[in-house]
């Protein structure tokens, strides 16, 4: 019963705020109602009205509808203060799953409206406040705790407000339609596993060694980091990019098969720290999976594309980078 | 839930609401509350610059006991409001010393509101409700401070804040404050006991009154429907004391009913004199009556045969009655038999050179009125003094204060004179109350105050009844005919309680007018606000509504909240209202839609030649009107040093030019 009714509610919120990459907060979109310390408030001013009729005392009584009048402005005011904030999503980092995931979101504010001490949060994930007050527009990172492999949708956002009283809970659930890639979650491969038939024969080294240093190139874009000569950076030169002679002559295969008998996840979880080990190494490598092949080469854009394929396998996501 | 740091927004507001409020109360509890304060306000403000840690536990179980202790020390009973209110500014007090979650810090604010309710249950004045109406802008200001993030927003932020949202609150607080329903007390409280400690009380001993005289408090006011009768016929009967031990006066106990001894009064045809009177808590319930009093109309007044009239209960807050007197009638033409035995009675043994002053004077005459006569004419031509310095006197006080010291105040005199009437078995009696008063110029009303308290005698004639007789005026008849004001205020002691009250310096003419002044709104303040209620209440809600019905009393509520909201959201729109354009612009923005009209729309970030292009490759025969108009344009929308009278010109051209051009029709012109 509980679970129909929550699906019925999410179908609603579906209907009333449907997902969009940006959205203005308005009364079609916004939920207000008493929050607890409101309900506080309400049983100060119940005690009020008893000592304003016990003492018959008719200043009692002005501060309690004095008050009781600033419930009622408060309402509007939390209402308005939430009302024609603008949200925009922004960029999102792919991660590992266990990890938590940044979203980027942006927003922004009508000409001379100020919102006060807003919270933001996906359920369940930590909160963050943020105001616009001298700025028209602010970027921050949210953060949503990642669980699985795959395209990872962290859903509604859930943003709320109880200023300027805390008497009066204001809030929204709001989907920017955020999705971000999740690797799968490394298991450390103590050993990598010995290949056969590969590209390059023997078998791989297992222990990381000093490579040869061949010499520089110009940097590229989508190069490792780590091989970048930083020190020609520093003396004032264009990026350069080392070479190692190893990398010219062993080419790696990170391969389904050369696993076997592993659960598909599990696999997944050590073919993905075969692919950080070799990169870390400045490695060349290819991925092979089932219907997936990816030629060796190295650097982040290949990193993130191999890892991004390992992400999606089996799930039916488009490989997109 | 992660550390919560209360913000220092937050706490700033929060110390400086907590002294503002705790002000008021200091004056009026023990001065050891003071340093408790300080000590907590220190302490908190040290945790917060992080150099000193919450308070262990020892400390603060000494504070609470020793809290306990100070009330329990001070304070007379442990439930009466003062010491609840003490406990409860302590409280707010010790909260400081360990608010470490935003809940701590809600409950620290929501208390303040508390501690308004009790200043607001002790005075009630002008002045004390303003300062009150301060106290809660600078609450809701706390409260939005706990709210807003202090990095974003100004220190004072809160105070703008917190009166705007006050300011939007007050039409419907001021209609629900006319329509909700006053009910009675749902079960007894105790009352404050502060106000009224003074006044004319039971009973009567030499050197009361002079305590009275130094207090400029309010004792009772007075409005008369008609013209203010002269301030030297204003007595005001209080107590009839008619027991006498030799040094103090207690009333005879009398049964009080609650319909007036009509039959013990005799008419003489006058009209009689309507006033309304505005009693002070004064702690008894007698009230302050002219003479013949007989009728109020509320009908809840008690009468006893010796012409008091009393409240069915004390009065402890401000109350008032309309009431009816006949002044002139003649009252207890037939005396009592047990009214005629008291009033003969002295006691034994006391006051032996009275009684032979008595026989002496008696001698000289032939009947009561004579003697009575010759009484007041020994006070007026012996030294006697007036004085608000008198001696103390022994144990035969009459005959002290005859024969020895001459120097009395009215208790004095009304005592001695009272004793000399029994002394030769004319029944006598001391009325203790107030003379006089103070003449409001601004509103018809007479107030009374303490230094107004006054003792005179009454006799009993035969054929006459009971009649009023003042020894004081035999001896100061400028007490009587111009008020303890003018008689008094040069001598030691007068208006001592009261430094600064503005009736000490009635010299500055100004200084008194405004007093006047200030008397005036307090008493309309009380009439309008403070006990606005009842009758009252009936009559504005039948003259607003025309007919009090629940129907249109919802009406007026709905009204009032739809107004508050409407004043919100006009404030809003105001306040976020887009900066109106330039008239260039404007003139501009109607040419575009002219051209949009005829579906030629401006781009987003089209700029005007390429409009003019587009507009001129759709009506090439009126490129000349485009022309100009997107010349006139170009030059006062980029050149905007022109001189004030050109631009004048230019732009009266330019708008003219607008208004003419039709797109797709070639002008006349």
């Amino acid at each position: 019963m509980a679970a129909f009714l929550r699906r019925q509610y999410q179908r609603w919120l579906d209907k009333r705020i449907p997902s969009q990459h940006q959205i203005r907060l308005n009364q079609r979109r916004l939920f207000i109602f008493p929050s607890r310390q409101g309900f506080y408030f309400l049983l100060v001013l119940l005690l009020l009205l008893i000592a304003a009729i016990n003492y018959q005392n008719n200043l009692v009584y002005a501060l309690t509808f004095l008050l009781a009048s600033l419930f009622n402005t408060a309402i509007l005011m939390t209402y308005l203060n939430m009302s024609g904030l603008q949200l925009r999503a922004g960029k999102a980092k792919s991660v590992f799953a266990g990890e938590a995931a940044e979203f980027e979101i942006e927003i922004s504010r009508e000409p001379r409206k100020q919102h006060h001490s807003i919270e933001f949060a996906f359920p369940d994930n930590p909160m963050q406040q943020h105001d616009l007050v001298q700025l028209d527009r602010k970027t921050f990172g949210l953060h949503c705790v990642t669980r699985k492999r795959g395209i990872f949708r962290p859903g509604r956002l859930r943003l709320q407000s109880f200023y300027p009283l805390g008497f009066i809970r204001c809030w929204s659930w709001v989907d920017l339609d955020l999705s971000v890639i999740v690797y799968p979650k490394p298991l450390p491969l103590l050993q990598l596993p010995v290949q056969e038939g590969s590209g390059n024969q023997g078998q791989p080294r297992l222990a990381a060694g000093k490579e040869d240093f061949y010499g520089m190139r110009q940097y590229v874009a989508g190069d490792s980091l780590r091989s970048v000569n930083w020190r020609s950076l520093a003396k004032g030169q264009e990026l350069q990019t080392k070479i190692y002679a190893t990398q010219m002559d062993e080419l790696h295969w990170v391969d389904w098969a050369a696993l076997p008998g592993i659960p598909t996840e599990e696999r997944l979880s050590y073919l993905c720290d075969w692919v950080l080990q070799l990169d870390r190494r400045g490695k060349a490598y290819g991925l092979r999976l089932p219907g997936t092949d990816i030629a060796p080469a190295q650097g982040d854009n290949h990193r993130k594309q191999v890892l991004t394929a390992l992400a999606l396998f089996g799930t039916g996501g488009a490989l997109h980078v | 839930m992660s550390e919560y740091r209360i913000p220092r927004l937050a706490l700033e507001w929060l110390l400086l609401t907590q002294s503002f409020l705790l002000l008021p109360h200091m004056l009026r509890f023990p001065v050891l509350v003071i340093p408790v304060w300080l000590f907590c306000t220190f302490w908190r403000l040290r945790i917060h610059q992080g150099r000193w840690r919450y308070p262990p536990f020892w400390v603060k179980l000494v504070l609470v006991v020793s809290a306990f202790v100070l009330i329990k020390l001070t304070q007379q009973r442990m439930l009466s409001v003062e010491a609840t209110v003490c406990t409860l500014l302590l409280a707010a007090m010790f909260k400081l010393l360990e608010m470490k979650s935003r809940r701590d810090l809600l409950i620290s604010v929501y208390l303040a509101y508390f501690v308004i309710v009790t200043e607001l249950l002790f005075s009630q004045t002008l002045l004390s409700t303003l300062y009150m109406l301060a106290g809660v802008v600078m609450v809701t200001a706390t409260l939005i401070a706990v709210h807003s993030n202090g990095e974003a927003v100004q220190r004072s932020y809160p105070l703008a804040q917190s009166l705007r949202m006050l300011a939007f609150s007050l039409p419907m607080m001021a209609v629900i404050f006319i329509v909700f329903p006053r009910l009675g007390p749902l079960w007894l409280v105790p009352k404050p006991a502060g106000q009224g400690k003074t006044g004319v009380s039971g009973e009567m001993s030499p050197g009361q009154f002079t305590e009275l005289v130094k207090s400029d408090e309010l004792a009772f006011r007075v409005s008369f429907s008609g013209d203010i009768p002269p301030l030297s016929s204003l007595y005001w009967r209080g107590v009839v004391l008619t027991n006498f031990d030799g040094r103090t006066w207690r009333p005879l106990t009398e049964t009080y009913r609650d319909q007036p001894p009509l039959d013990d009064y005799q008419l003489t045809g006058q009209p009689p004199v309507a006033y309304h009177i505005i009693m002070e808590p004064s702690q008894r319930s007698w009230l302050f009556t002219l003479s013949g009093t007989v009728n109020s109309d509320e009908g809840n007044l008690l009468y006893a045969r010796d012409f008091t009239v009393k409240a069915p209960a004390v009065i402890d807050q401000r109350m008032n009655w309309s009431l009816q007197a006949y002044p002139d009638a003649n009252k207890g033409l037939e005396i009592y038999r047990y009214q005629r035995n008291a009033t003969l009675r002295l006691p034994d043994g006391y006051n032996p050179q009275t009684q032979q002053l008595a026989y002496n004077l008696y001698q000289q005459v032939d009947d009561d009125k004579a003697y009575i006569r010759k009484v007041l004419a020994f006070f007026r031509e012996q030294p006697f003094y007036y004085t608000l310095t008198p001696e103390a006197l022994g144990r035969d006080s009459v005959d002290d204060f005859l024969f020895r010291s001459r120097r009395g105040f009215c208790e004095h005199y009304a005592s001695a004179f009272v004793v000399l009437m029994r002394e030769m078995g004319i029944p006598a009696r001391v009325i203790a109350g107030y003379q006089g008063g103070d003449i409001n110029p601004y509103e018809k009303h007479v107030s009374v105050r303490q230094m107004d308290a006054h003792a005179w005698a009454e006799v009993w004639l035969k054929g006459e009844g009971w009649v009023r007789f003042d020894p004081t005026y035999a001896v100061a008849p400028e007490r009587i005919e111009q008020g303890s004001q003018q008689a008094l205020q040069q001598q030691e002691g007068f208006l001592d309680d009261a430094p600064f009250s503005p009736r000490r310096f009635s010299g500055l003419r100004w200084l008194r007018s405004l007093g006047y002044r200030y008397d005036q709104l307090n008493l309309l303040w009380h009439e309008w606000v403070l006990n606005y209620q009842g009758r009252q209440q009936q009559n504005l809600l039948q003259a607003l509504l025309g007919e009090v019905s629940v129907r249109r009393l919802v009406m007026l509520v709905g009204l009032a909240f739809v107004a508050s909201a409407l004043l919100v959201a006009g404030f809003f729109a105001w306040q976020y209202r887009l900066p109106a354009l330039p008239p260039v612009e404007k003139i501009y923005r109607r040419f575009t839609r002219k051209l949009a009209r005829r579906g030629l729309a401006k781009g987003e970030a089209e700029g005007p030649l390429h409009l003019r292009q587009r507009a001129v490759n759709r009506w090439p025969e009126q490129q000349a009107e485009i022309d100009t108009i997107i010349k006139y344009y170009l030059q006062l929308h980029y050149a905007r040093a022109l001189p004030a009278q050109r631009h004048r010109r230019l732009l009266k051209q330019f708008r003219h030019d607008v208004m003419q051009f039709k797109p797709g029709k070639k002008s006349s012109l």
